[in-house]
């Protein structure tokens, strides 16, 4: 068996596994025998990503990484007046809209 | 598919028809809550694997290749590529309200199966694919709200009428929400204390979030959470001590005053102050508790004791009156299928997907998502014994004003109940009596207790449970009720612009104090009527909500059924058109006896007449009498509104379609045009 992709065979946690939460978590897997690609789970990362998808979700729902978003594409510093600025634009076009029931 | 995969799937149908089976099947003993859990569950997933994705596949012919809205316009604030699974938990958290809670709690008065059911097979075949189609019909068309897609597909009637629904739903809304926070609260210290407790709490929070500790807001939130745990516990104090328990032991219409006062100076302050930290700390405490639900009822896989179907399958149910058929299909609404999710679903949501086949997960798996909270809290009413959850949920006016009529009348129904065990139940959870709190929220709150109770903690915490499930639901319906009442300020605004400029500028204070204050006393009447209410209020303003969201769901549909006829899908045009003619009929129906149902309890003109007839004969000039027989009328009116709206709404759409399908009518597709995607897999 040949490894292609990441998390080495054997569930070694290879340098590449500790990647952030979109890496794909599989190991595709290369049988000598018909050369055909299996695909398997490692565990570790998978436990990993769930936890980097919860957290991505916290900041998502809590407007932290839209405001990293925000000074990334404008190019500006974290200061109490630039959050202040992007929390008020954000806000405005929040409360827009209902909350649903 | 491969043998193992297609082995999976006839294991999962069969779970589903085992379960489906079970619930419906078993009569004369308890069942296990594990039977509706296993029952919806595998229908989901049959519904996801093979409805949904056929519905993406060849309905909708989703394409990854197209660039999505997110990435054309991508901005870094609105429009920005979003990993599939936190768009999910984004818009799960934005459908989620107390709608699939309190619903299906209200509906149990029929017993577990009807609306069981309906949650799952509502969800599957009809809520779930309205919000997975107008999903993609925003995608398509830059994010488009549905009040623009009804204005472009179907005509100036579709778009001025989603907007006057969106109104009239706002309104009802919010009154009756703010109904189910005053009957959780009267005559409850602890309660009362612990959520005026959250708004110095949520005003600190945005305090230190704008000036302390600016952008921190996962930090803010923890805090907050941390400070309206302590306040649970002070509320206990509070309601112990003899000095403090009377100035926070307060009436049903002094609540709904200061309610309203709060509505008023809520929708009044700038938004970071109050509103948005509150909001952070209610979606995360949402999402918490519902997981802490989910994992309970695995754990716990308590035994349902309401039965199968109850003797109020006919109508005469104490909860609210009407039978089965139409007023189960509306009264549960956003757990099976909901008008207002059409408005997240084309808000902010189709501007976060980055491919097109995201959309089959986000739209169609948050809305089963929301089914199965939907399918929790039907269990969560049902663990309780039949007797409790009608003394708790049945209105004075009913069932009596003092403990032994209401047990005596309760039992004579078959659900025996006693006062000492009613008093034994409310001494556990810390209040003075558990009788006539109708609106769902306080045996919801009694059947969390329960389940959480005995995933740890014991007893002794029931009462503890209990006010932190108030806690949670009045958090977020408080949010509810700031951010609607903005909303319905600022489309006020937007009206009253056009008589006169500053009346529109949304800086203008005096503008801003007399448009929230129109608003404010739009719902702040209908919640004093509530209050008012011999039957409860519950009564007459639930059903009315429930076709209010169903006729917005109606509108929704109609708009997916217009868009699918242009892509030329007409023999794909069943699969919204059959849960139209549903919602259609079932609101028409429900609407139709709400008005003239010759039955006083259901009947607005017949319970206004019944009351004429009455002050007639006593001769006495009795104003609330007057006030509740102008308030059945001005229901009525409503409701008459209401059924208009749908029937002109439907016949729009329905000459639109016969032009289509006889070919007499131009039908372009309003999608934006084909633009290849160039976003790389390590983007998403």
């Amino acid at each position: 068996m040949k490894t292609v992709g990441r998390c080495g065979a054997g569930w070694q946690p290879a340098a590449d596994c500790q990647s952030a939460w979109p890496r794909v978590s599989e190991v595709r897997t290369v049988d000598r025998n018909d050369g055909r690609q299996k695909a398997t789970v490692c565990p570790t990362s998978v436990l990993r990503r769930a936890v980097g998808l919860l957290w991505a979700l916290l900041r998502e729902l809590s407007d932290e990484s839209a405001y990293q978003r925000h000074l990334r594409v404008h190019g500006r510093n974290h200061s109490g007046a630039e959050w202040r600025r992007f929390s008020e634009e954000r806000l405005r076009a929040r409360y827009a809209q209902g909350k649903c029931c | 598919m491969r043998l193992l995969g297609r082995v999976v799937w006839v294991l999962v149908a069969a779970g589903a028809a085992i379960g489906l089976g079970g619930i419906a099947l078993l009569r004369g003993e308890h069942i296990n809550s594990m039977w509706l859990v296993v029952a919806a569950l595998c229908c989901y997933a049959v519904g996801y694997r093979f409805y949904a994705k056929f519905i993406a596949a060849r309905v909708m012919a989703l394409d990854d290749r197209r660039a999505t809205p997110a990435e054309r316009l991508r901005n870094g604030h609105d429009f920005e590529p979003t990993n599939r699974w936190i768009v999910l938990g984004h818009h799960f958290a934005a459908i989620a309200g107390p709608g699939p809670l309190v619903g299906p709690v209200l509906a149990a008065q029929f017993g577990y199966l009807p609306g069981t059911l309906w949650i799952i097979i509502g969800a599957v075949l009809g809520g779930a694919v309205q919000d997975f189609v107008i999903l993609f019909a925003s995608m398509r068309r830059d994010g488009k709200s549905l009040g623009q897609m009804a204005r472009e597909e179907i005509g100036k009637l579709g778009g001025f009428t989603a907007l006057a629904a969106v109104l009239i739903i706002m309104v009802i809304l919010l009154a009756v929400v703010a109904l189910v926070v005053v009957n959780a609260l009267k005559g409850s210290p602890w309660g009362t204390f612990t959520i005026a407790a959250t708004m110095p709490v949520a005003l600190l929070m945005g305090l230190y979030l704008r000036y302390w500790r600016p952008g921190k807001v996962l930090e803010t939130s923890v805090m907050g959470f941390v400070l309206v745990m302590l306040s649970i516990f002070a509320g206990r104090a509070v309601a112990q001590d003899a000095a403090l328990a009377p100035a926070f032991t307060i009436g049903a219409m002094s609540l709904a005053i200061a309610i309203i006062v709060y509505g008023f100076l809520a929708s009044s302050l700038p938004v970071w102050l109050l509103l948005a930290p509150r909001d952070y700390l209610s979606t995360f405490v949402k999402l918490g508790v519902i997981a802490m639900l989910a994992l309970g009822i695995f754990f716990v896989r308590p035994e349902l004791q309401l039965p199968a179907f109850t003797r109020f399958v006919d109508g005469t149910g104490p909860v609210f009156a009407g039978k089965v058929f139409p007023f189960c299909f509306i009264t549960i609404a956003c757990g099976a299928i909901s008008g207002f999710h059409s408005l997240i679903s084309s808000g902010t949501t189709p501007k976060l997907i980055a491919k097109e086949t995201h959309a089959c997960e986000v739209g169609y798996g948050s809305m089963v998502a929301e089914s199965f909270v939907a399918i929790m809290a039907m269990v969560a009413a049902c663990v309780l014994n039949p007797g409790v959850y009608f003394a708790v949920n049945s209105p004075a006016g009913v069932v009596g004003a003092s403990p032994a009529a209401a047990v005596t009348t309760i039992s004579s129904w078959g659900f025996p109940v006693t006062a000492p065990e009613m008093a034994s139940l409310a001494r556990n959870v810390g209040e003075s009596s558990l009788f006539a709190r109708t609106g769902g929220a306080p045996s919801l709150a009694l059947g969390m207790a329960q389940i959480f109770a005995k995933s740890g903690g014991g007893q002794a915490m029931v009462g503890f449970w209990y006010h932190f499930a108030i806690m949670f639901e009045a958090l977020f319906i408080l949010t509810i009720l700031d951010a609607g009442t903005r909303v319905g300020r600022f489309m006020l605004q937007d009206l009253l612009g056009h008589v006169s400029k500053p009346l529109g500028r949304t800086s203008w204070m005096p503008g801003v104090l007399l448009t929230s204050g129109l608003v404010v006393g739009a719902w702040g009447y209908f919640l004093v009527q509530g209050v008012r209410d011999p039957l409860g209020g519950i009564n007459s303003l639930w059903p009315l909500f429930g076709i209010a969201n169903q006729l917005l769901a109606s509108i929704a549909l109609c708009v997916a059924t217009t868009i699918l006829l242009k892509m030329h899908r007409r023999k794909f045009m069943w699969i919204t058109c059959v849960p139209l003619a549903w919602l259609v009929t079932v609101t028409f129906t429900a609407a139709w006896q709400k008005i003239f149902s010759p039955i006083p309890a259901i009947g607005f003109l017949a319970q206004a007449n019944k009351l004429e007839a009455t002050l007639a004969v006593a001769g006495t000039a009795a104003a609330t009498t007057r006030t509740v027989i102008f308030n059945a009328r001005l229901d009525a009116a409503i409701c008459g509104i209401l059924l208009v709206m749908v029937a002109a709404i439907l016949l729009d759409s329905l000459r639109i379609w016969t032009g289509i399908l006889r070919g007499t009518r131009e039908s372009p597709v309003m999608e934006t045009p084909f633009v290849p995607s160039q976003l790389r897999p390590e983007e998403l």
